[in-house]
Order: structure tokens, then C-alpha cells, then sequence
């Protein structure tokens, strides 16, 4: 059972914020590190290589910096690592990342099952690995919480909106999981720090033979989200009274 | 400017009335407009509630299945019919695989999520909220892109054009689409915690030093009539709530009438989940929890001391 896990290696989103003197949105300097989302994926990619008696790769586009998700990644039980590092590659147009990943998908081998998060933190796309899907010609099933792996084929389960939906896919596969399929583990900072390096392969556009990744999608700047709350602090719990009064007025405790 | 061609597609006649109202909130000129709609489940009384919904053409799509691979593959055809301008879609979670998939098989790119789409000097201007919400992203499209609108935008009651659309049903040759997935049941989800909807939220934080003072926030919630949600911490590092009560950027986005947040520093990634909110309340004992800059209202102080006077406070107004 080959299983590839599709990783990214974002800024923590809970660290980003907005300079209140310039305005300005402080992204250098923030920590980084793996989306989320993408740890439930190596969870459920483990859990798999234990039950199938499987082998876990992981796959990341990005700086060198995600050295530090890989490893992670490793760490959990993952066993072998490759990270496209192309500075022509600003991640800004989803469509572009998927051609990288599926490319990098066909020259690492034949895989069984594709996994990645539903979604990354940082830009929120959540269309990636379905494009990956495509690209490989491969059936995909988003949202995944639940996959059962039967000899040739799995049984997934996945919550849309109000029904929660039963799926069978023969392999190959990809799937997208969503947070609640599982708890992944923690790897202690020993552990990652064990990581051998030459589990971790780079590569670069050459080596995949892409030359012309033109970014349709361009960032071109951002602006601060305002709130506009009535900021009404009471210093002594004498007030409760006043506010209960006040949150009535409003109706909202009925 | 020249009038541009448009293809929207919804996955129900729900949510194509949704999407035809946050595409009026476009500023595109807009010309030649089709709406296709999946045909599944869909009858001719749903299709006359969207008959007048301001498109000259509706195409009901009927297919084998209900998979985001037929449904772009039917799309694609339409695509090379009339060649649109934009693609849109509402971000509904099975809308956003179908744009997906139909991006690749048409070479466009695909945005999702998107707040506004503009046209100036002849590029695409595009917004979205990134990092979960703390800003919105401007972005640029040098050519005809698949857009998905995000919710908010589609909120509005529609108004109808008074204009009968054209109806085309189209069937789908399934063979050409066949995918290897099969659905083995669909079944409503039982109903235990529903944030999404909930009127009102009594959430608790890191405050709350222990797991049987969560009665404290019970009692508060009870009094209410609240549903209780919670901040990452205590799923992810206390593990005293499930995932399902988790407010914020990786939990839930909620939209309350009243959102009670009690012993919450108020992390960004909590302050983005519940900025939809009408009215928010904070209790916290550090006057500089950033919780306090997106309250409505906010005392200072032990919430050990302070919850069960707000109890007695309601019960009393109550009475």
C-alpha cells in the first residue's frame, strides 16, 4: 500500500496580525508551521501503513523552511519526505500548485491513495488536491472523517452540509480529510530532532520537468478587516444589572 | 467595457436562487448569462421558483450521479459552447470540487471564496479573507477565471426579473463520466450540536480552571437558553469538549445573536469565528485580553465571581 500525503507548510495563521500603529498587516517574523489540516492527513496516512502494512511519502511545495513540516512529519511515522523548493513558485494561483504536485505525483511513483487537509489555514483555497485529482485522472472524495481500507477499494464517510454521506472508490484514490477524523499524534521535540536528513529529498522545477509555471493569480496586497463593536467595558461587577438591561434592550436574550 | 458572457452553476435550485443574488452584487457588465442547475431531485414546480431569476437560459443538467467528476465533465461542454467570460459558483462545499475539477479540464483559474470581482484596465480584480479572516487579500487574474462566491455575499432575498427563462433540460451521457465511486447510503446528520444555527453561545476558554467548573457555564447557558461552545484549547489541549463545540478558525464560524464569551483571551483565530455575531459579550479578568476590542459589552473581573451574578441577573429581569 503506497500512500502519499500532500503537506503544506503555512504561517500560523493565530500569530498573524495587524500592526496597530502602521495598520499593516505583520506577516515577517510570525512563527510557521504544518497546516493543521494536513497532520490529520499523515494521522489517517499511518494509521493506513500500519493496518495494509503500507509505505507513507510525503510531498511539499515550499521554502525551505518546511524543512520543519516534513520533519514533523517523519517524526510521526512517515517515511520518506520530498520538498519542491522553486522561488519562481509564490503559491498565489492554486491551479499552477496543482500541476506541480501532480507532476511531482507521477515522477515519485505509483500511489494507492492520495491524502491531503480539506483545506490550508492560510489561503483557504480548499481546491488543491481536487485539481491534483484531475490532473491524475483519479476519482477524489472530499471531506472525508472516516476511511475504511478493504484490499482494492475504501469506504469513506463525509459530512455535506446536513447528510452525511457513505462513498466506495476503488483505488487509486485522493482524498481531502477534515479535522474530525482523527487525533493526530505529537511528536516529541527529541523525536523530530532524530529526523535523518537523508530521508528528506529536494527538488526543484528542472527536476520535475516543469519550466512554465506562469501564475494566473497574482497577490497584489491586503487590507485589515475593520470591527466596528460597541466596546462598552464595565470595570466592577456592579454593572451585571445595567448590562443585563442593556442586552434585553437589544433583544437579544430573548 | 464590453459585455461579458457568464456561466453560473448551482448544485440545487436553493442554492441557485443564493448564488443569482450574490452575483447581482458583482460589479461586472454583464451580457449573455446561462444557469445550469444539477437535474437530480429537481421538479417543475422547483424550477418555476427560479424561472424569473434574471437569466435569459437555465439548463437542467441531468446526470447518472452526483459527482463533482460528471457534473464538470457536462460543464466543460458548456464551456466550449459559449465560452464564458467567468464561471460562478456559490462556495458551497460540493460547488468548490466541481470548480475544481472544471478549472482543470478548461485551463481557467480558479478562485474560491471570493468577496468582490471587478474589472479595471483590463484585468480581473479579486478579494478574499486569508489567514482565516484577519484581512482580506487583493488579488489579480490575467485572464476568464471559475469563481466561487463566498456566502455572505449570496444572503440577500432575491428579486425576480419578471423575465421568463428559456429551460433546456440536458442529459448527460454517464458513460463518458464513469468514476470508479459509488455512494453506499446518504443519511441525514442526527442533530446533537449545531453551532452554525444557534441563537446564542455561552463559549468558555482557558479561564475556566477546572473541568467540573464547566457547570458554572452550564448554569449560565441553561439560563439563556444558550448552546455551549468553547475555544481551541480545551478540545485540542484539554480535551474536556469535542471538536463539535469549537469555536473559531479551525472549529466553527458562528453567527449568534448573542455570543457570550467567558474566560476568552479572544485569539485572532477565535475572534474570526465569531465576527459574524450580532452582539458579543466578554468576561475576562485581564482588562488587555484582546477579547475586550471585539466586545459589544465586557466585564472586568473573576468570572468565578462574575457568572453566577449574571445568572441571578437574568432570572431576576426574567421574573
Amino acid at each position: 500500500m503506497n500512500i502519499l500525503v500532500y503537506v503544506k507548510h503555512v504561517v500560523d495563521s493565530t500569530e498573524v496580525r495587524v500592526d496597530k500603529k502602521s495598520g499593516e498587516l505583520v506577516l515577517q517574523g510570525i512563527p510557521t508551521k504544518i497546516n493543521d489540516y494536513d497532520k490529520n492527513a499523515i494521522e489517517e496516512a499511518i494509521r493506513i501503513k500500519k493496518e495494509a502494512n503500507g509505505h507513507v511519502t510525503l510531498l511539499t511545495v515550499g521554502p525551505k523552511e518546511a524543512l520543519k513540516t516534513v520533519k514533523e512529519g517523519l517524526a510521526m511515522g512517515a517515511d520518506i519526505a520530498y520538498i519542491v523548493d522553486d522561488k519562481s513558485v509564490t503559491g498565489s494561483d492554486p491551479l499552477e500548485m496543482s500541476r506541480i504536485l501532480a507532476q511531482a505525483t507521477d515522477k515519485l511513483g505509483a500511489f494507492d491513495i492520495m491524502i491531503s487537509g480539506a483545506v490550508s489555514e492560510d489561503m483557504g483555497n480548499s481546491i488543491t488536491s481536487v485539481c491534483v485529482a484531475e490532473r491524475l485522472n483519479v476519482p477524489h472524495i472530499a471531506y472525508v472523517n472516516k476511511v475504511e481500507l478493504n484490499n482494492d477499494h475504501v469506504v469513506v464517510e463525509r459530512r455535506m452540509n446536513e447528510v452525511i454521506e457513505t462513498i466506495k472508490a476503488q483505488l487509486p484514490v485522493l482524498i481531502t480529510v477534515d479535522r474530525t477524523i482523527n487525533s493526530p499524534r505529537l511528536p516529541s521535540a527529541i523525536q523530530i530532532m532524530k529526523v535523518k536528513s537523508n530521508r528528506i529529498h529536494k527538488l526543484d522545477l528542472d527536476d520535475l520537468e516543469l519550466n512554465s509555471i506562469k501564475e494566473n493569480i497574482k497577490l497584489q496586497g491586503y487590507s485589515v478587516v475593520e470591527s466596528n463593536r460597541k466596546n462598552i467595558i464595565f470595570e466592577n461587577d456592579s454593572s451585571i444589572d445595567e448590562l443585563v438591561k442593556q442586552l434585553a434592550e437589544e433583544g437579544v436574550l430573548s | 467595457m464590453s459585455a461579458k458572457t457568464i456561466l453560473l452553476y448551482s448544485s440545487t435550485v436553493e442554492n441557485a436562487t443564493a448564488l443569482m443574488s450574490g452575483f447581482r452584487k458583482i460589479d461586472i457588465h454583464a451580457g449573455h448569462i446561462v444557469l445550469v442547475v444539477s437535474g437530480t431531485g429537481v421538479d417543475s414546480q422547483q424550477i418555476k421558483e427560479i424561472e424569473q431569476c434574471g437569466t435569459e437560459k437555465i439548463m437542467i443538467v441531468h446526470t447518472g450521479d452526483d459527482f463533482a467528476e460528471t457534473i464538470s465533465t457536462a460543464l466543460e461542454t458548456t464551456v466550449h459552447e459559449i465560452k464564458p467570460d467567468y464561471v460562478i459558483m456559490m462556495n458551497d462545499p460540493f460547488e468548490t470540487e466541481v470548480a475544481a475539477r472544471l478549472s482543470v479540464k478548461i485551463d481557467y483559474p480558479c478562485f474560491t471564496n471570493c468577496l468582490q470581482i471587478s474589472e479595471k484596465d483590463g484585468e480581473v480584480q479579486l478579494d478574499k479573507m486569508l489567514y482565516g479572516g484577519v484581512v482580506v487579500g487583493h488579488y489579480v487574474s490575467s485572464k476568464s477565471l471559475v469563481c466561487t462566491l463566498n456566502e455572505n455575499m449570496c444572503s440577500d432575498p432575491l428579486e425576480m426579473s419578471g423575465k421568463v427563462a428559456e429551460i433546456i433540460d440536458v442529459t448527460v451521457d454517464t458513460d463518458r463520466t464513469k468514476t470508479s465511486k459509488t455512494i453506499v447510503k446518504r443519511e441525514p446528520v442526527e442533530k446533537t450540536v449545531d453551532l452554525k444555527n444557534a441563537q446564542k453561545i455561552v463559549s468558555f476558554g482557558r479561564g475556566v480552571s477546572k473541568e467540573e467548573d464547566i457547570r458554572l457555564i452550564e448554569q449560565l447557558a441553561e439560563v439563556l437558553d444558550a448552546q455551549i461552545g468553547c475555544s481551541r484549547p480545551i478540545v485540542e489541549d484539554y480535551k474536556w469538549m469535542k471538536v463539535e463545540r469549537q469555536v473559531g478558525l479551525t472549529g466553527t464560524t458562528v453567527n449568534p445573536k448573542l455570543y457570550v464569551a467567558v474566560g476568552i483571551s479572544g485569539q485572532i483565530q477565535h475572534a474570526i469565528g465569531i465576527k459574524d455575531a450580532q452582539t458579543i459579550v466578554a468576561i475576562n479578568n485581564n482588562p488587555n485580553a484582546p477579547i475586550f476590542d471585539i466586545a459589544d459589552y465586557g466585564i472586568v473581573g473573576d468570572l468565578y465571581e462574575i457568572v453566577p451574578k449574571l445568572v441571578d441577573s437574568i432570572k431576576n429581569h426574567r421574573a
